[in-house]
Protein backbone atom coordinates (compact mmCIF):
# COMPACT_ATOMS: atom_id res chain seq x y z
CA UNK A 1 0.00 0.00 0.00
CA UNK A 2 0.97 3.58 -0.82
CA UNK A 3 2.06 5.48 1.71
CA UNK A 4 2.24 8.83 -0.07
CA UNK A 5 -0.13 11.11 1.90
CA UNK A 6 0.43 13.92 -0.11
CA UNK A 7 -2.38 15.60 -0.84
CA UNK A 8 -4.19 16.03 -3.81
CA UNK A 9 -7.28 18.24 -4.49
CA UNK A 10 -9.36 17.09 -7.74
CA UNK A 11 -13.00 18.25 -8.98
CA UNK A 12 -15.44 16.21 -8.28
CA UNK A 13 -18.96 17.76 -9.82
CA UNK A 14 -19.37 21.84 -10.67
CA UNK A 15 -19.81 22.38 -6.97
CA UNK A 16 -17.78 20.00 -5.53
CA UNK A 17 -13.87 19.32 -4.74
CA UNK A 18 -12.30 15.63 -3.55
CA UNK A 19 -9.26 16.13 -1.39
CA UNK A 20 -7.57 12.46 -1.51
CA UNK A 21 -4.51 11.35 1.20
CA UNK A 22 -3.06 8.65 0.03
CA UNK A 23 -4.77 5.84 -2.33
CA UNK A 24 -6.29 3.51 0.88
CA UNK A 25 -7.70 3.20 3.59
CA UNK A 26 -5.27 2.95 7.31
CA UNK A 27 -4.61 4.80 9.96
CA UNK A 28 -1.89 7.31 8.20
CA UNK A 29 -4.44 8.43 5.91
CA UNK A 30 -7.16 8.75 9.21
CA UNK A 31 -5.51 11.01 10.92
CA UNK A 32 -5.11 13.04 8.16
CA UNK A 33 -8.16 13.16 7.54
CA UNK A 34 -9.32 14.14 11.28
CA UNK A 35 -6.51 16.60 11.28
CA UNK A 36 -7.99 18.10 8.08
CA UNK A 37 -11.56 18.16 9.53
CA UNK A 38 -10.14 19.90 12.81
CA UNK A 39 -8.46 22.68 10.44
CA UNK A 40 -11.84 23.14 8.35
CA UNK A 41 -13.42 23.88 11.55
CA UNK A 42 -11.14 25.67 13.86
CA UNK A 43 -9.27 27.94 11.61
CA UNK A 44 -10.10 31.42 11.21
CA UNK A 45 -12.79 32.71 8.79
CA UNK A 46 -10.53 32.94 5.46
CA UNK A 47 -13.18 35.74 4.15
CA UNK A 48 -14.77 38.77 5.38
CA UNK A 49 -18.08 38.18 7.43
CA UNK A 50 -20.48 39.88 4.60
CA UNK A 51 -24.18 39.18 4.79
CA UNK A 52 -24.70 36.11 2.24
CA UNK A 53 -26.38 37.70 -0.65
CA UNK A 54 -30.11 37.16 -0.86
CA UNK A 55 -30.11 34.25 -3.01
CA UNK A 56 -32.82 32.28 -4.15
CA UNK A 57 -31.56 29.13 -3.55
CA UNK A 58 -30.60 28.13 0.33
CA UNK A 59 -30.28 30.12 3.46
CA UNK A 60 -27.29 29.80 5.82
CA UNK A 61 -28.14 27.64 8.63
CA UNK A 62 -28.16 29.76 11.96
CA UNK A 63 -24.97 30.89 13.13
CA UNK A 64 -24.95 28.96 15.78
CA UNK A 65 -25.10 25.69 14.00
CA UNK A 66 -22.56 26.38 11.77
CA UNK A 67 -19.66 23.73 11.72
CA UNK A 68 -17.44 24.63 9.12
CA UNK A 69 -14.99 28.21 8.76
CA UNK A 70 -16.85 28.98 5.25
CA UNK A 71 -20.68 29.80 4.85
CA UNK A 72 -19.71 28.88 0.99
CA UNK A 73 -19.17 25.09 2.54
CA UNK A 74 -22.78 23.21 1.55
CA UNK A 75 -21.41 19.71 2.95
CA UNK A 76 -18.59 17.97 4.06
CA UNK A 77 -17.95 14.64 3.48
CA UNK A 78 -15.17 12.33 4.79
CA UNK A 79 -14.15 8.84 4.24
CA UNK A 80 -11.85 6.32 4.62
CA UNK A 81 -8.65 8.27 2.94
CA UNK A 82 -10.88 11.62 1.71
CA UNK A 83 -13.03 14.32 2.01
CA UNK A 84 -15.73 15.49 -0.15
CA UNK A 85 -16.06 18.94 -0.16
CA UNK A 86 -19.55 20.86 -1.76
CA UNK A 87 -19.68 24.20 -1.78
CA UNK A 88 -22.14 26.79 -2.65
CA UNK A 89 -21.93 27.69 -6.98
CA UNK A 90 -23.10 30.98 -6.93
CA UNK A 91 -20.33 32.27 -3.74
CA UNK A 92 -17.67 29.88 -5.17
CA UNK A 93 -16.26 28.92 -8.64
CA UNK A 94 -14.00 25.20 -8.68
CA UNK A 95 -10.86 27.53 -8.45
CA UNK A 96 -12.28 29.12 -5.16
CA UNK A 97 -12.87 26.33 -3.28
CA UNK A 98 -9.67 24.81 -4.53
CA UNK A 99 -7.86 27.98 -3.18
CA UNK A 100 -9.40 27.48 0.19
CA UNK A 101 -8.95 23.45 0.51
CA UNK A 102 -5.38 25.04 0.08
CA UNK A 103 -5.63 26.70 2.30
CA UNK A 104 -6.96 24.86 4.90
CA UNK A 105 -4.37 22.09 4.32
CA UNK A 106 -1.63 24.06 5.02
CA UNK A 107 -3.12 25.13 8.31
CA UNK A 108 -3.49 22.03 9.29
CA UNK A 109 -0.12 21.90 11.21
CA UNK A 110 -1.65 24.23 13.74
CA UNK A 111 -5.16 22.74 13.99
CA UNK A 112 -5.82 21.93 17.43
CA UNK A 113 -5.87 17.91 18.56
CA UNK A 114 -9.19 16.31 18.51
CA UNK A 115 -9.85 15.37 22.18
CA UNK A 116 -9.27 11.44 22.10
CA UNK A 117 -12.27 9.81 23.49
CA UNK A 118 -12.17 5.65 24.81
CA UNK A 119 -15.77 5.08 24.70
CA UNK A 120 -17.05 1.16 26.21
CA UNK A 121 -20.24 0.39 24.34
CA UNK A 122 -22.68 -2.25 25.92
CA UNK A 123 -23.47 -4.68 23.34
CA UNK A 124 -26.32 -7.66 24.14
CA UNK A 125 -25.51 -10.30 22.05
CA UNK A 126 -28.93 -11.75 22.79
CA UNK A 127 -30.31 -14.62 20.39
CA UNK A 128 -33.43 -11.60 19.69
CA UNK A 129 -30.95 -9.43 18.95
CA UNK A 130 -28.19 -11.43 17.33
CA UNK A 131 -29.86 -12.07 13.56
CA UNK A 132 -27.21 -13.40 12.36
CA UNK A 133 -24.87 -14.96 14.68
CA UNK A 134 -25.66 -18.26 14.32
CA UNK A 135 -24.78 -17.99 10.25
CA UNK A 136 -21.89 -15.87 11.11
CA UNK A 137 -20.59 -18.96 13.24
CA UNK A 138 -21.47 -21.51 10.48
CA UNK A 139 -19.86 -19.71 7.77
CA UNK A 140 -16.74 -19.66 10.13
CA UNK A 141 -16.78 -22.98 11.02
CA UNK A 142 -16.68 -21.71 14.80
CA UNK A 143 -18.88 -21.60 17.70
CA UNK A 144 -21.21 -18.91 18.33
CA UNK A 145 -19.37 -17.66 21.43
CA UNK A 146 -16.45 -17.37 19.62
CA UNK A 147 -17.61 -14.84 17.20
CA UNK A 148 -18.96 -13.11 20.46
CA UNK A 149 -15.52 -12.70 22.10
CA UNK A 150 -13.61 -12.35 18.66
CA UNK A 151 -16.17 -9.02 17.96
CA UNK A 152 -16.01 -7.77 21.79
CA UNK A 153 -12.37 -8.15 21.82
CA UNK A 154 -11.66 -5.69 19.23
CA UNK A 155 -10.56 -2.25 18.99
CA UNK A 156 -12.61 0.07 17.19
CA UNK A 157 -11.93 3.48 15.75
CA UNK A 158 -14.65 5.01 13.64
CA UNK A 159 -13.43 6.37 10.19
CA UNK A 160 -16.36 8.34 9.37
CA UNK A 161 -20.16 8.58 8.88
CA UNK A 162 -22.23 7.38 6.20
CA UNK A 163 -25.16 5.35 4.06
CA UNK A 164 -27.28 7.15 7.22
CA UNK A 165 -27.69 9.79 9.57
CA UNK A 166 -25.41 8.68 12.37
CA UNK A 167 -24.51 5.72 10.98
CA UNK A 168 -20.44 4.75 11.72
CA UNK A 169 -18.25 2.90 9.83
CA UNK A 170 -15.83 1.15 12.36
CA UNK A 171 -12.55 -0.12 11.64
CA UNK A 172 -10.75 -2.81 13.90
CA UNK A 173 -13.04 -5.70 12.77
CA UNK A 174 -10.82 -8.93 13.09
CA UNK A 175 -9.99 -10.29 9.68
CA UNK A 176 -10.95 -13.58 10.68
CA UNK A 177 -14.46 -12.20 11.12
CA UNK A 178 -14.72 -10.89 7.20
CA UNK A 179 -17.76 -11.91 6.00
CA UNK A 180 -19.73 -11.09 2.91
CA UNK A 181 -23.55 -8.94 3.18
CA UNK A 182 -26.36 -10.32 2.83
CA UNK A 183 -27.38 -11.30 -0.72
CA UNK A 184 -30.50 -9.91 -0.53
CA UNK A 185 -30.52 -6.93 2.24
CA UNK A 186 -33.28 -6.65 5.07
CA UNK A 187 -36.20 -4.38 5.01
CA UNK A 188 -35.74 -3.02 8.35
CA UNK A 189 -32.73 -3.55 10.65
CA UNK A 190 -33.73 -2.04 14.36
CA UNK A 191 -32.17 0.82 15.62
CA UNK A 192 -28.99 -0.38 18.03
CA UNK A 193 -28.40 -3.32 16.08
CA UNK A 194 -24.41 -3.94 15.77
CA UNK A 195 -23.38 -5.34 12.42
CA UNK A 196 -20.48 -6.92 10.18
CA UNK A 197 -20.17 -6.79 6.50
CA UNK A 198 -16.86 -7.22 4.38
CA UNK A 199 -13.77 -6.45 7.00
CA UNK A 200 -16.05 -3.80 8.64
CA UNK A 201 -18.18 -3.35 11.37
CA UNK A 202 -20.84 -0.55 11.91
CA UNK A 203 -23.81 0.28 14.20
CA UNK A 204 -27.13 1.19 12.62
CA UNK A 205 -28.57 4.01 15.21
CA UNK A 206 -32.02 4.34 13.14
CA UNK A 207 -34.21 1.33 11.73
CA UNK A 208 -33.55 1.60 7.90
CA UNK A 209 -32.89 -1.23 5.56
CA UNK A 210 -29.71 -3.05 5.71
CA UNK A 211 -27.79 -5.91 4.11
CA UNK A 212 -24.95 -5.79 7.00
CA UNK A 213 -24.94 -9.02 9.09
CA UNK A 214 -26.60 -8.67 12.82
CA UNK A 215 -24.54 -9.81 15.90
CA UNK A 216 -26.41 -7.89 18.62
CA UNK A 217 -27.82 -4.50 19.87
CA UNK A 218 -26.90 -1.66 21.82
CA UNK A 219 -29.20 0.33 24.17
CA UNK A 220 -27.20 3.40 24.04
CA UNK A 221 -29.04 5.41 21.05
CA UNK A 222 -26.25 7.02 18.39
CA UNK A 223 -28.34 9.94 16.73
CA UNK A 224 -30.92 12.12 17.71
CA UNK A 225 -32.07 14.88 15.22
CA UNK A 226 -33.48 17.00 17.68
CA UNK A 227 -30.08 17.59 19.36
CA UNK A 228 -26.65 18.99 18.43
CA UNK A 229 -24.67 17.95 17.53
CA UNK A 230 -27.11 14.73 16.30
CA UNK A 231 -24.46 11.91 16.23
CA UNK A 232 -23.23 10.76 19.91
CA UNK A 233 -20.07 9.15 18.36
CA UNK A 234 -17.51 11.20 16.39
CA UNK A 235 -14.85 10.65 14.25
CA UNK A 236 -11.64 9.86 15.50
CA UNK A 237 -13.68 7.62 18.90
CA UNK A 238 -11.97 4.85 19.95
CA UNK A 239 -15.00 2.00 20.64
CA UNK A 240 -14.27 -1.56 22.26
CA UNK A 241 -17.50 -3.38 22.78
CA UNK A 242 -18.25 -4.54 26.22
CA UNK A 243 -20.93 -7.64 26.69
CA UNK A 244 -24.07 -7.10 28.33
CA UNK A 245 -26.75 -9.31 29.75
CA UNK A 246 -30.32 -9.13 28.04
CA UNK A 247 -31.02 -7.66 32.33
CA UNK A 248 -28.68 -5.16 31.57
CA UNK A 249 -29.62 -4.26 28.02
CA UNK A 250 -33.39 -4.00 29.27
CA UNK A 251 -32.67 -1.84 32.40
CA UNK A 252 -30.21 0.49 30.41
CA UNK A 253 -32.83 0.42 27.73
CA UNK A 254 -35.70 1.27 29.91
CA UNK A 255 -34.02 3.74 31.89
CA UNK A 256 -32.46 6.39 29.35
CA UNK A 257 -28.91 5.72 29.03
CA UNK A 258 -27.27 8.27 26.75
CA UNK A 259 -23.29 8.70 26.09
CA UNK A 260 -21.94 11.74 27.42
CA UNK A 261 -19.14 14.31 26.03
CA UNK A 262 -16.65 12.38 26.92
CA UNK A 263 -17.85 9.10 25.90
CA UNK A 264 -19.28 7.75 29.08
CA UNK A 265 -22.05 6.08 28.87
CA UNK A 266 -24.22 7.83 31.66
CA UNK A 267 -26.97 4.96 32.62
CA UNK A 268 -30.31 5.91 33.32
CA UNK A 269 -32.40 6.58 36.89
CA UNK A 270 -32.04 3.11 38.67
CA UNK B 1 -54.58 29.84 10.67
CA UNK B 2 -54.94 28.32 7.27
CA UNK B 3 -54.74 24.91 7.01
CA UNK B 4 -54.25 22.22 4.07
CA UNK B 5 -56.75 19.05 3.91
CA UNK B 6 -55.43 15.87 2.31
CA UNK B 7 -58.51 13.88 1.16
CA UNK B 8 -56.30 11.89 -1.11
CA UNK B 9 -52.82 12.19 -1.06
CA UNK B 10 -51.34 11.29 -4.91
CA UNK B 11 -48.81 8.35 -5.22
CA UNK B 12 -46.10 10.03 -3.15
CA UNK B 13 -46.71 12.96 -2.17
CA UNK B 14 -43.71 14.66 0.55
CA UNK B 15 -42.98 18.39 2.11
CA UNK B 16 -40.18 19.22 0.45
CA UNK B 17 -37.95 22.58 0.24
CA UNK B 18 -34.28 22.93 -0.99
CA UNK B 19 -33.28 20.58 1.81
CA UNK B 20 -30.94 20.49 4.82
CA UNK B 21 -26.95 20.88 3.82
CA UNK B 22 -24.50 20.83 6.40
CA UNK B 23 -25.27 17.45 8.27
CA UNK B 24 -23.48 15.26 5.57
CA UNK B 25 -20.10 14.11 7.99
CA UNK B 26 -22.90 12.53 10.00
CA UNK B 27 -24.46 10.97 6.81
CA UNK B 28 -27.35 12.86 7.19
CA UNK B 29 -28.41 13.25 3.07
CA UNK B 30 -29.13 17.33 2.23
CA UNK B 31 -32.56 15.69 0.65
CA UNK B 32 -34.72 18.73 -0.54
CA UNK B 33 -37.05 18.95 -3.68
CA UNK B 34 -35.92 16.67 -6.93
CA UNK B 35 -36.60 19.60 -8.73
CA UNK B 36 -35.32 22.38 -6.98
CA UNK B 37 -35.74 24.79 -9.99
CA UNK B 38 -39.27 24.01 -10.00
CA UNK B 39 -39.89 24.66 -6.05
CA UNK B 40 -38.08 27.71 -6.11
CA UNK B 41 -39.45 29.23 -9.25
CA UNK B 42 -42.85 28.44 -8.26
CA UNK B 43 -42.44 29.79 -4.11
CA UNK B 44 -41.42 33.28 -5.52
CA UNK B 45 -44.17 33.02 -8.24
CA UNK B 46 -46.61 32.34 -5.52
CA UNK B 47 -45.13 35.16 -3.29
CA UNK B 48 -42.89 33.38 -0.51
CA UNK B 49 -39.02 33.04 0.00
CA UNK B 50 -37.50 31.03 -2.48
CA UNK B 51 -36.98 28.01 0.12
CA UNK B 52 -40.47 27.78 1.62
CA UNK B 53 -41.90 24.31 1.98
CA UNK B 54 -44.20 22.74 -0.59
CA UNK B 55 -45.85 19.73 -1.24
CA UNK B 56 -43.97 17.86 -4.11
CA UNK B 57 -46.62 15.57 -6.11
CA UNK B 58 -44.94 12.25 -8.11
CA UNK B 59 -46.41 11.18 -11.03
CA UNK B 60 -49.87 11.28 -10.32
CA UNK B 61 -51.59 14.23 -7.58
CA UNK B 62 -54.06 14.42 -5.06
CA UNK B 63 -56.95 15.70 -3.99
CA UNK B 64 -56.82 18.80 -1.28
CA UNK B 65 -59.02 21.12 -0.07
CA UNK B 66 -57.64 24.77 2.51
CA UNK B 67 -59.86 25.74 5.77
CA UNK B 68 -59.59 29.24 4.45
CA UNK B 69 -59.15 30.69 0.33
CA UNK B 70 -55.46 30.20 -0.47
CA UNK B 71 -53.16 31.15 -3.25
CA UNK B 72 -51.21 28.84 -4.90
CA UNK B 73 -48.49 28.07 -7.93
CA UNK B 74 -48.41 24.87 -9.11
CA UNK B 75 -44.79 24.46 -10.62
CA UNK B 76 -42.76 22.03 -12.61
CA UNK B 77 -44.26 19.00 -14.40
CA UNK B 78 -48.04 20.49 -16.13
CA UNK B 79 -50.28 17.97 -14.11
CA UNK B 80 -54.16 17.90 -14.95
CA UNK B 81 -55.55 19.84 -12.58
CA UNK B 82 -58.96 21.86 -11.42
CA UNK B 83 -59.80 24.12 -8.82
CA UNK B 84 -63.70 23.02 -8.54
CA UNK B 85 -64.33 22.42 -12.31
CA UNK B 86 -62.11 24.93 -13.90
CA UNK B 87 -58.82 24.09 -15.00
CA UNK B 88 -55.64 25.45 -13.74
CA UNK B 89 -52.30 26.02 -15.22
CA UNK B 90 -48.82 25.70 -14.04
CA UNK B 91 -46.63 28.68 -13.17
CA UNK B 92 -49.55 31.02 -12.43
CA UNK B 93 -50.84 32.13 -9.06
CA UNK B 94 -54.39 30.83 -8.50
CA UNK B 95 -57.46 31.62 -5.70
CA UNK B 96 -58.72 28.43 -4.12
CA UNK B 97 -61.44 29.27 -2.24
CA UNK B 98 -62.18 28.17 1.60
CA UNK B 99 -63.46 24.22 0.75
CA UNK B 100 -63.16 23.94 -3.00
CA UNK B 101 -61.46 20.98 -3.88
CA UNK B 102 -58.27 21.24 -5.58
CA UNK B 103 -57.88 18.25 -7.80
CA UNK B 104 -54.41 17.49 -9.25
CA UNK B 105 -54.37 14.26 -11.56
CA UNK B 106 -51.65 12.84 -13.72
CA UNK B 107 -48.61 14.45 -15.24
CA UNK B 108 -48.81 15.39 -18.73
CA UNK B 109 -45.19 14.84 -19.64
CA UNK B 110 -42.69 15.29 -17.04
CA UNK B 111 -42.70 13.36 -13.28
CA UNK B 112 -43.21 15.89 -10.24
CA UNK B 113 -45.03 19.28 -9.70
CA UNK B 114 -44.81 21.45 -6.84
CA UNK B 115 -47.60 22.93 -4.62
CA UNK B 116 -46.21 25.99 -3.60
CA UNK B 117 -49.06 27.79 -1.44
CA UNK B 118 -48.70 31.85 -0.36
CA UNK B 119 -47.19 31.57 3.40
CA UNK B 120 -45.95 28.19 3.29
CA UNK B 121 -46.26 24.75 4.69
CA UNK B 122 -45.60 24.39 8.74
CA UNK B 123 -44.23 21.76 9.42
CA UNK B 124 -41.30 20.85 12.08
CA UNK B 125 -37.74 21.27 11.25
CA UNK B 126 -35.03 19.16 11.08
CA UNK B 127 -31.34 20.78 10.88
CA UNK B 128 -33.59 23.73 9.82
CA UNK B 129 -35.41 22.46 6.71
CA UNK B 130 -38.82 20.95 6.31
CA UNK B 131 -37.83 18.60 3.53
CA UNK B 132 -38.60 14.71 3.85
CA UNK B 133 -35.95 12.03 3.41
CA UNK B 134 -38.39 9.23 2.89
CA UNK B 135 -35.51 6.77 2.85
CA UNK B 136 -34.40 6.93 6.98
CA UNK B 137 -38.03 8.94 7.61
CA UNK B 138 -36.83 12.14 8.92
CA UNK B 139 -37.92 15.37 8.46
CA UNK B 140 -40.96 16.57 6.59
CA UNK B 141 -44.93 15.51 8.12
CA UNK B 142 -43.81 12.13 10.09
CA UNK B 143 -40.37 11.49 7.65
CA UNK B 144 -43.20 9.85 5.75
CA UNK B 145 -45.69 10.22 2.19
CA UNK B 146 -48.90 12.32 3.05
CA UNK B 147 -51.81 10.13 3.73
CA UNK B 148 -55.78 10.84 3.26
CA UNK B 149 -56.93 13.11 6.43
CA UNK B 150 -53.53 14.86 6.87
CA UNK B 151 -53.68 18.45 7.81
CA UNK B 152 -50.81 20.66 7.32
CA UNK B 153 -51.00 24.75 8.45
CA UNK B 154 -49.81 26.79 6.66
CA UNK B 155 -47.94 30.41 7.51
CA UNK B 156 -48.77 32.93 7.38
CA UNK B 157 -47.83 34.84 4.50
CA UNK B 158 -45.16 37.62 4.57
CA UNK B 159 -45.53 39.43 1.44
CA UNK B 160 -48.15 39.73 -0.75
CA UNK B 161 -48.23 37.52 -4.30
CA UNK B 162 -46.34 39.45 -7.16
CA UNK B 163 -48.23 40.80 -10.15
CA UNK B 164 -47.50 39.51 -13.62
CA UNK B 165 -49.25 36.17 -15.27
CA UNK B 166 -46.89 35.10 -18.32
CA UNK B 167 -44.56 32.36 -17.50
CA UNK B 168 -41.05 33.68 -18.32
CA UNK B 169 -39.50 32.10 -21.68
CA UNK B 170 -36.71 31.47 -19.99
CA UNK B 171 -38.42 28.69 -17.12
CA UNK B 172 -40.82 27.24 -20.41
CA UNK B 173 -37.58 26.81 -21.97
CA UNK B 174 -35.55 25.19 -19.19
CA UNK B 175 -38.18 21.86 -19.60
CA UNK B 176 -37.74 21.18 -22.92
CA UNK B 177 -35.84 18.23 -23.44
CA UNK B 178 -32.32 18.60 -24.08
CA UNK B 179 -29.30 16.63 -23.39
CA UNK B 180 -28.20 16.90 -19.63
CA UNK B 181 -25.11 18.91 -19.00
CA UNK B 182 -22.33 16.68 -17.72
CA UNK B 183 -18.73 17.09 -16.21
CA UNK B 184 -16.22 14.18 -16.04
CA UNK B 185 -16.32 12.36 -12.73
CA UNK B 186 -13.02 11.39 -9.94
CA UNK B 187 -12.95 7.83 -11.45
CA UNK B 188 -13.27 9.16 -15.31
CA UNK B 189 -9.61 7.75 -16.46
CA UNK B 190 -11.04 4.45 -14.87
CA UNK B 191 -12.63 3.60 -18.37
CA UNK B 192 -11.55 3.48 -21.51
CA UNK B 193 -11.41 5.60 -24.63
CA UNK B 194 -14.30 4.72 -26.04
CA UNK B 195 -16.51 5.66 -22.64
CA UNK B 196 -17.06 8.74 -24.16
CA UNK B 197 -18.38 8.53 -27.40
CA UNK B 198 -20.44 5.41 -25.78
CA UNK B 199 -21.49 7.32 -23.19
CA UNK B 200 -22.82 10.50 -25.27
CA UNK B 201 -24.16 8.56 -27.93
CA UNK B 202 -26.93 6.64 -25.88
CA UNK B 203 -30.09 7.31 -25.04
CA UNK B 204 -30.73 5.67 -21.89
CA UNK B 205 -33.62 4.15 -20.47
CA UNK B 206 -34.84 5.37 -17.25
CA UNK B 207 -35.42 2.27 -15.27
CA UNK B 208 -38.45 1.45 -12.42
CA UNK B 209 -36.44 0.92 -10.05
CA UNK B 210 -35.56 4.83 -10.07
CA UNK B 211 -36.44 6.77 -7.20
CA UNK B 212 -35.49 10.23 -5.14
CA UNK B 213 -32.10 8.32 -4.40
CA UNK B 214 -31.24 7.35 -7.41
CA UNK B 215 -31.94 7.04 -11.47
CA UNK B 216 -31.06 3.67 -12.94
CA UNK B 217 -30.41 3.62 -16.37
CA UNK B 218 -30.09 0.96 -19.15
CA UNK B 219 -27.67 1.18 -22.11
CA UNK B 220 -24.73 -0.51 -23.15
CA UNK B 221 -22.07 -1.88 -21.03
CA UNK B 222 -19.62 0.38 -19.77
CA UNK B 223 -16.56 -1.27 -18.46
CA UNK B 224 -13.63 -0.68 -16.22
CA UNK B 225 -9.62 -0.51 -17.11
CA UNK B 226 -9.01 -2.05 -13.91
CA UNK B 227 -10.62 -4.73 -11.76
CA UNK B 228 -9.51 -2.57 -9.04
CA UNK B 229 -12.26 -2.04 -6.12
CA UNK B 230 -13.09 1.65 -5.08
CA UNK B 231 -12.05 2.78 -1.74
CA UNK B 232 -15.21 4.44 -0.47
CA UNK B 233 -15.55 8.29 -0.13
CA UNK B 234 -17.84 11.11 -0.81
CA UNK B 235 -20.20 11.44 -3.45
CA UNK B 236 -21.60 14.98 -5.15
CA UNK B 237 -25.52 15.09 -6.22
CA UNK B 238 -25.83 14.02 -9.31
CA UNK B 239 -22.96 11.70 -9.48
CA UNK B 240 -22.63 9.08 -12.21
CA UNK B 241 -22.10 5.72 -10.88
CA UNK B 242 -21.32 2.41 -12.93
CA UNK B 243 -22.40 -0.16 -10.90
CA UNK B 244 -21.20 -4.03 -10.57
CA UNK B 245 -22.94 -4.55 -14.16
CA UNK B 246 -21.87 -2.04 -16.57
CA UNK B 247 -25.08 0.06 -16.11
CA UNK B 248 -25.08 3.73 -14.89
CA UNK B 249 -26.90 5.50 -11.56
CA UNK B 250 -27.24 8.72 -11.35
CA UNK B 251 -27.47 9.45 -7.61
CA UNK B 252 -30.02 12.17 -6.52
CA UNK B 253 -31.00 14.37 -3.28
CA UNK B 254 -32.17 11.29 -1.01
CA UNK B 255 -28.26 9.57 -2.04
CA UNK B 256 -26.28 8.07 0.56
CA UNK B 257 -22.95 10.63 1.58
CA UNK B 258 -20.62 8.09 0.51
CA UNK B 259 -20.27 5.44 -2.04
CA UNK B 260 -17.29 2.73 -3.30
CA UNK B 261 -18.82 2.53 -7.17
CA UNK B 262 -16.73 4.04 -9.44
CA UNK B 263 -18.41 7.73 -10.90
CA UNK B 264 -17.66 8.62 -14.80
CA UNK B 265 -19.25 11.75 -14.77
CA UNK B 266 -21.46 14.19 -13.04
CA UNK B 267 -24.88 16.06 -13.86
CA UNK B 268 -24.43 20.29 -13.90
CA UNK B 269 -26.48 21.77 -11.15
CA UNK B 270 -27.89 23.42 -14.08
CA UNK B 271 -29.39 20.58 -15.17
CA UNK B 272 -30.63 19.29 -11.79
CA UNK B 273 -34.09 19.82 -12.50
CA UNK B 274 -34.26 17.58 -15.56
CA UNK B 275 -33.15 14.36 -13.45
CA UNK B 276 -36.29 15.70 -11.08
CA UNK B 277 -38.96 15.64 -14.35
CA UNK B 278 -37.62 12.43 -15.35
CA UNK B 279 -39.54 9.20 -15.55
CA UNK B 280 -39.85 5.19 -16.28
CA UNK B 281 -38.88 4.69 -20.09
CA UNK B 282 -38.09 8.00 -20.58
CA UNK B 283 -34.98 7.81 -23.03
CA UNK B 284 -32.19 10.67 -21.79
CA UNK B 285 -29.03 11.55 -23.30
CA UNK B 286 -26.14 13.33 -22.33
CA UNK B 287 -23.35 15.95 -23.04
CA UNK B 288 -20.00 16.65 -21.78
CA UNK B 289 -18.88 20.44 -20.94
CA UNK B 290 -16.62 21.98 -19.20
CA UNK B 291 -16.41 23.00 -15.24
CA UNK B 292 -16.15 26.78 -16.43
CA UNK B 293 -19.58 26.24 -18.88
CA UNK B 294 -21.08 24.36 -16.20
CA UNK B 295 -20.83 27.09 -13.60
CA UNK B 296 -21.67 30.02 -16.15
CA UNK B 297 -24.80 28.17 -17.19
CA UNK B 298 -25.88 28.00 -13.56
CA UNK B 299 -25.28 31.86 -12.71
CA UNK B 300 -27.07 32.66 -15.93
CA UNK B 301 -29.95 30.42 -14.60
CA UNK B 302 -29.71 32.14 -11.02
CA UNK B 303 -30.18 35.17 -12.47
CA UNK B 304 -33.57 34.85 -13.93
CA UNK B 305 -34.38 32.97 -11.12
CA UNK B 306 -33.81 36.08 -8.85
CA UNK B 307 -36.07 38.11 -11.51
CA UNK B 308 -38.80 36.43 -10.41
CA UNK B 309 -38.36 37.95 -6.98
CA UNK B 310 -38.67 41.60 -8.29
CA UNK B 311 -42.02 40.71 -9.97
CA UNK B 312 -43.93 41.74 -6.78
CA UNK B 313 -47.10 43.86 -7.58
CA UNK B 314 -48.09 46.88 -4.72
Amino acid sequence: MSTDYTPRILPASDHAVLVRFGVGPGEGARSRVLQFLQALESSPTLEAMEETPAIASREAPPTHRRVWCSKAIRNVHPAYASVLVSFDLQQWSLDDARDFVTGILASMAQAPAPARREILLPVCYDADFALDLQDVAARHGIAAQEVIARHAAGNYIVSFFGFSPGFPYLDGLSTTLTTPRLAAPRTCVPAGSVAIAGAQAGIYPMDTPGGWRVLGRTPVPLFDAAAWPPAKLRVGDRIRFQPVSRHEFDRLASTGCTLDDSGHVIGGAL
Amino acid sequence: MNVLHVHSPGLLTTVQDCGRPGAAHWGVSASGAADALALRAGNLLAGNSANAPALEITLLGGVFSFERAAVVVLAGATFEAQIGDASISPWQPVLVPAGVELRIGAARTGARCYLCVHGGLEVPRIFDSASTHVTTGLGGLDGRALRAGDRIPIAPPAATVPGGTSTPAWLAQAYVPAAIRVTRGPQWDWFDADTEAVFTSTAYAVREQSNRMGIRLTGPVISQLTEEPLVTEGVSLGAIQIDGTGQPIVLFVEHQTTGGYPKLANVCSVDFHRLGQLRPRDRVEFEFVTFEAARTAFLEQEALLRQLQHRSGP
